[in-house]
């Protein structure tokens, strides 16, 4: 490969890879990111042709990019970080157009640089970690190429000679050096201390691509949400862990009281904002939860499930500093919510216990609280008809609410689930009872809510997510997918239990693909990206460091045959000793390579010697010539050439050389020194 | 000449260096700022990357031995050609790009570049320049720099490889003379018996004459043994008398400097015997590359003298004055 192909490839590469760290958010236009790639590819092959003569073209443009990006930016339409990455890309899309040498490349790189700091402020997906890597190796190759191309053009190298420096063994070292790039960003990341000052603080951004929303209003006609959404909005750990691989758990987000005929509604007040809310006493059985609503939701509910003791410690998913204290806002219907916003996902802690069985639920009556009975009774002025006697029918017979629960949901069970929409109805509802006896999970919830209420049992409807698949960490993790609505019957002295009327086949996502696959091992790659990447903080360093101490201390004391606590503060002190002189003996060595390289050679060279001159004394020997204990080398060749011997010549060249080596500063070379063994062969 | 000894090793920035430091600022300071840790990471491989150009810049410069091949004694004006010669002593490291150029002397700051040269292996490479004065010039530091591998910053150190160039006369056309009598270009008869060239006369043969020298025909005329004598011819010699009193700054000697170096390369050419006289200092003449040497090397540090100073003396031999305007006498 020639050199300058090299050089253009490797440059281009890191070029593309910085523009991909800001464009995997979504925040760049797809029109912007077509035009770059264009330009990309085009100036690649182009190789400065088209830039050439345009100059003041290139930088009128480049000027009218910068001028309607800060209008953009003035105006509100476009994030401060995402102009100025863009007019990196514009700086980046100049210099790929006119560059004619490698002299022009400094800019290149620089804006490129500029373009993944910018996609630092704009993703915290892993994605971005990807692109990091592929332009770390990337861009070391090309800066190492595009130097040796400078010094070739300033030069006047003949391109043959220039080629012939890319050869495998340059490509190996320019392996080592992006690993060794790569492995020093990670030790640097890993190692610099955590301080922050905050003065500026950049705004959370919008969360791109939500999913799922829950807002005060529900239609039957319409979902937002298809099954076959495999993207995660939801991620809990249990404790005591369950170790099932599908946790079953309704989580509940959103709750509706009031029905319309068409669909839900609530607009229940909302409470004083709390950082911790309690349902219930505490019980050494809760089952604890700690749940993470990823931005992918899209919403700031806080899921509930089963039996709520306690929610706390909501805290954003992404830390940063200045961020106003998350807080839980619950409302009359006992639905939370965090405030403010936490647009890129959110985390808390949660107490829960299993729903009572049936046991506990029947024999409660049916002597309801006024309120309940007006705000969980209400029924839509025009109900169908329909829908009252099917109710009748469906609970003839029985008195106790429980049964009469159980009766609704067995035959809504036997209804058929599809996510494909009805024709538009008058009335969904009866449309989906009486004709299409198909729908999705809300025509069921609703149908079950809407006739228990015609049987005279306090109901309400609920939204959010059926499931949790366990993933390899041994965390659950809910998809869009997983949407799902239900019922909630209530209970006296009980409250509110759930009924999911709707068949099992429809509650689960539809998860078996390729791409669901794809995604499941992008997610898994996600949480140590996100846990020791994305959320490292000066805590987590400190407990590492202390790790490392506490592992060397215990090593040490194992070592030593002794423990206690006298002695692991000894050893802390040991430990930290010894990896600083470790540290400091690596230092001293890198530094001083190049110096030990040159003593090894005079090393070499002074046992080149002395074998060569040791055989000389053993010619000599040989020929009657021992040289006596005071006599010099010198003296000695000097003695052989006053006795004529026809090797003299040979003893003197071999004792100047080798004294010239060992004392002139003259190093011996092996193929030196095979030679003048020859040359004894006397 | 062979280096001797190294100085400690030095840093600067390059144009690219100093932009790629201050955005490193800049993205430590957004990075402490907003404790966005992805900032942290972008910081990570900058500074990754100073690091690793530190190592591998000061790898390439050190365990290298330096050698400087100069031209025989180069005239002023004229392009001549400088050969660095470097061997890399490390085992396993190469050493790439490096810029060797001259700390001081007459071509300071020049570069030669060497792309490659390989764990345990040797390059060269050649300085072509030019000096505009005559002169002795001491030369000693050769400053080995690279940017390799980013061209952030140039990592060099001094090595010391003492030497000395002599720059002597431009080379310019010198003043035509002809040369007189029938003997060889530079030899002059003396009108008695000797071993040159011309004959001298006839004599009677006398023991222990050589054979060869019987005049056979001239012995066959008159019946006796004739020997032919030949000339004794002396090497014609030359003193340039250059009169270099006059006042400094020296520039008004520079012409003459100049005529009379390529009159002694003319006339050494021509095998004279040349010699070089000038206020108080006197070369006598001599013939050979080792005179022609030794006088433009002379005249190459030649300066004005003092105008009460004493007049070049010839010493009685044959001279040609080299004046102010480049006349002969």
């Amino acid at each position: 490969m020639r050199l300058a192909t090299a050089r253009k490839l490797s440059a281009h590469a890191a070029v593309g890879f910085a523009f991909a760290s800001i464009s995997a958010e979504g925040d760049v236009p797809v029109p912007l990111v077509a035009l770059f790639a264009a330009v990309l590819i085009g100036s690649y092959f182009a190789d400065g042709r088209i830039g050439r003569g345009r100059g003041a073209l290139l930088t009128a443009l480049t000027g009218a990019a910068f001028a309607v990006l800060a209008a953009l930016w003035l105006t509100g339409a476009m994030d401060l970080v995402v102009s100025a990455s863009l007019f990196a890309a514009a700086l980046a899309a100049n210099r790929l157009l006119s560059r004619q040498s490698a002299a022009d490349d400094g800019l290149l790189y620089l804006s490129a640089l500029l373009m993944l700091a910018g996609g630092a402020a704009l993703s915290a997906d892993l994605l971005y970690g990807v692109f990091f890597a592929c332009y770390s190796a990337s861009a070391t190759t090309a800066l190492t190429l595009s130097h040796l191309s400078r010094v070739v053009e300033e030069a006047r190298t003949p391109r043959q000679v220039a080629d012939s420096l890319v050869s495998g063994r340059l490509l190996a070292g320019l392996t080592g050096l992006s690993i060794a790039a790569l492995g020093g960003a990670i030790v640097i990341f890993f190692a610099f201390p955590r301080f922050t000052s905050g003065a500026f603080i950049r705004l959370p951004k919008p969360a791109q691509g939500a999913s799922v929303g829950f807002s005060e209003q529900l239609r039957l006609e319409v979902h937002g949400v298809l099954k076959t959404d495999p993207r995660p909005v939801m991620r809990f750990t249990v404790r005591p862990d369950p170790g099932q691989e599908h946790a079953g758990l309704l989580w509940k987000g959103k709750t509706f009281d009031f029905y319309d005929g068409t669909g839900w509604q609530s607009n229940a007040p909302r409470r004083e904002p709390r950082r911790y809310l309690d349902f219930s006493e505490q019980a050494e059985g809760d089952t604890r939860f700690r749940v993470e609503v990823l931005g992918t939701a899209g919403t700031n509910a806080v899921f509930l499930t089963g039996r709520m003791v306690r929610i706390d410690s909501p805290r954003y998913l992404r830390r940063g500093l200045r961020r106003p204290m998350l807080f839980f806002v619950a409302d009359a219907l006992g639905d939370v919510r965090v405030r403010p916003e936490a647009p890129e996902g959110f985390k808390y802690e949660l107490r829960a216990r299993a729903p009572l069985g049936p046991e506990k639920l029947r024999g409660r009556g049916d002597e309801y609280r006024e309120g309940i009975e007006r705000l969980f009774l209400q029924l839509p002025e025009g109900l169908d008809p329909r829908i009252a006697e099917l109710a009748r029918r469906l609970t003839a017979g029985l008195e106790d609410p429980y049964d009469k629960a159980l009766a609704i949901e067995r035959e809504l069970s036997r209804f058929r689930y599809t996510t494909e929409l009805p024709a538009p109805a008058a009335d969904p509802l009866a449309h989906f009872l009486f004709e299409r006896r198909a729908g999705h999970c809300e025509f069921f919830s609703t149908a079950m809510a809407v006739l228990l209420r015609a049987a005279g049992v306090p109901t309400r409807n609920v939204t959010g997510f059926y499931g949790g698949l366990r993933d390899e960490e041994g965390s659950y993790v809910v998809r869009a997918g997983d949407a799902h609505s239900w019922t909630e019957v209530y209970f006296p002295e009980v409250g509110f239990v759930p009924f999911d009327p709707t068949p099992p086949e429809g509650r689960l996502a539809d998860t078996s693909s390729l791409l669901s696959a794809l995604i499941d091992f992008y997610e898994r790659a996600s949480g140590p990206w996100r846990n020791f990447v994305v959320d490292l903080n000066f805590w987590d360093q400190v407990r590492a460091v202390r790790s490392v101490f506490r592992a060397l201390s215990s090593g040490l004391a194992r070592f030593q045959g002794r423990t206690g606590a006298g002695a692991a503060g000894l050893f802390n002190y040991l430990g930290a000793a010894i990896a600083l002189a470790l540290a400091l003996a690596v230092a001293k060595r890198l530094w001083r390579l190049p110096a030990g390289a040159e003593r090894r050679v005079r090393w070499k060279s002074d046992r080149h010697a002395a074998r060569v001159y040791r055989m000389l004394l053993r010619r000599l020997a040989a020929r009657g010539f021992s040289k006596a204990r005071s006599q010099t080398s010198r003296e000695l060749a000097r003695a052989v050439a006053d006795s004529g011997a026809p090797f003299a010549p040979i003893v003197e060249l071999v004792t100047e050389r080798y004294l010239a080596a060992r004392f002139g500063g003259r190093p011996l070379g092996a193929d030196e020194a095979r030679r003048l063994r020859q040359l004894l062969r006397f | 000449m062979r280096e001797e000894r190294r100085r400690r090793r030095r840093l600067r920035f390059t144009r690219e260096g100093w932009y790629y430091s201050l955005f490193t600022l800049g993205v430590g300071i957004a990075a402490l700022n907003t404790g966005n840790n992805l900032l942290f990471l972008v910081l990570g491989l900058q500074l990754s990357a100073i690091l690793i150009s530190g190592v591998l810049s000061e790898s390439a410069v050190q365990g290298l031995r330096l050698e400087r091949v100069l031209p025989a004694d180069p005239p002023a004006r004229g392009g001549f050609a400088v050969t660095y010669r470097v061997r890399n002593l490390k085992r396993h490291w190469p050493s790439f790009t490096l810029l060797i150029a001259e700390k001081d002397g007459p071509f300071a700051g020049q570069r030669a570049s060497v792309l490659y040269v390989g764990p345990d292996g040797r390059a060269e490479t050649t300085l072509h320049t030019s000096v505009p004065r005559r002169g002795r010039f001491q030369l000693d530091r050769l400053v080995v720099s690279t940017r390799f591998p980013f061209g952030f910053f140039e990592k060099y150190i001094h090595v010391s490889v003492p030497d000395e160039l002599y720059v002597v006369p431009a080379r310019v056309r010198p003043l035509e003379r002809r040369a007189r009598g029938g003997c060889r270009d530079g030899e002059r008869p003396e009108g008695r018996a000797g071993r040159g060239a011309e004959l001298h006369g006839l004599r009677e043969m006398r023991a222990g004459d050589d054979r060869r020298h019987v005049h056979w025909r001239k012995s066959a005329a008159v019946g006796r043994l004739l020997v032919a004598e030949r000339e004794h011819e002396q090497r014609r010699r030359v003193v340039l008398l250059v009169d270099n009193r006059g006042p400094e700054p020296g520039d008004w000697l520079e012409g003459p400097l100049e005529q009379a170096a390529a009159v002694a390369r003319m006339l050494s050419g021509r095998g004279l015997e040349v010699g070089l006289a000038t206020s108080g200092e006197y070369l006598p003449p001599a013939s050979g590359p080792v005179q022609l040497k030794r006088l433009l090397r002379r005249l190459a540090e030649l300066g004005p003298a003092q105008s009460s100073g004493p007049a070049p003396d010839p010493k009685r031999e044959g001279a040609l004055a080299i004046g102010a305007g480049g006349g002969a006498a």
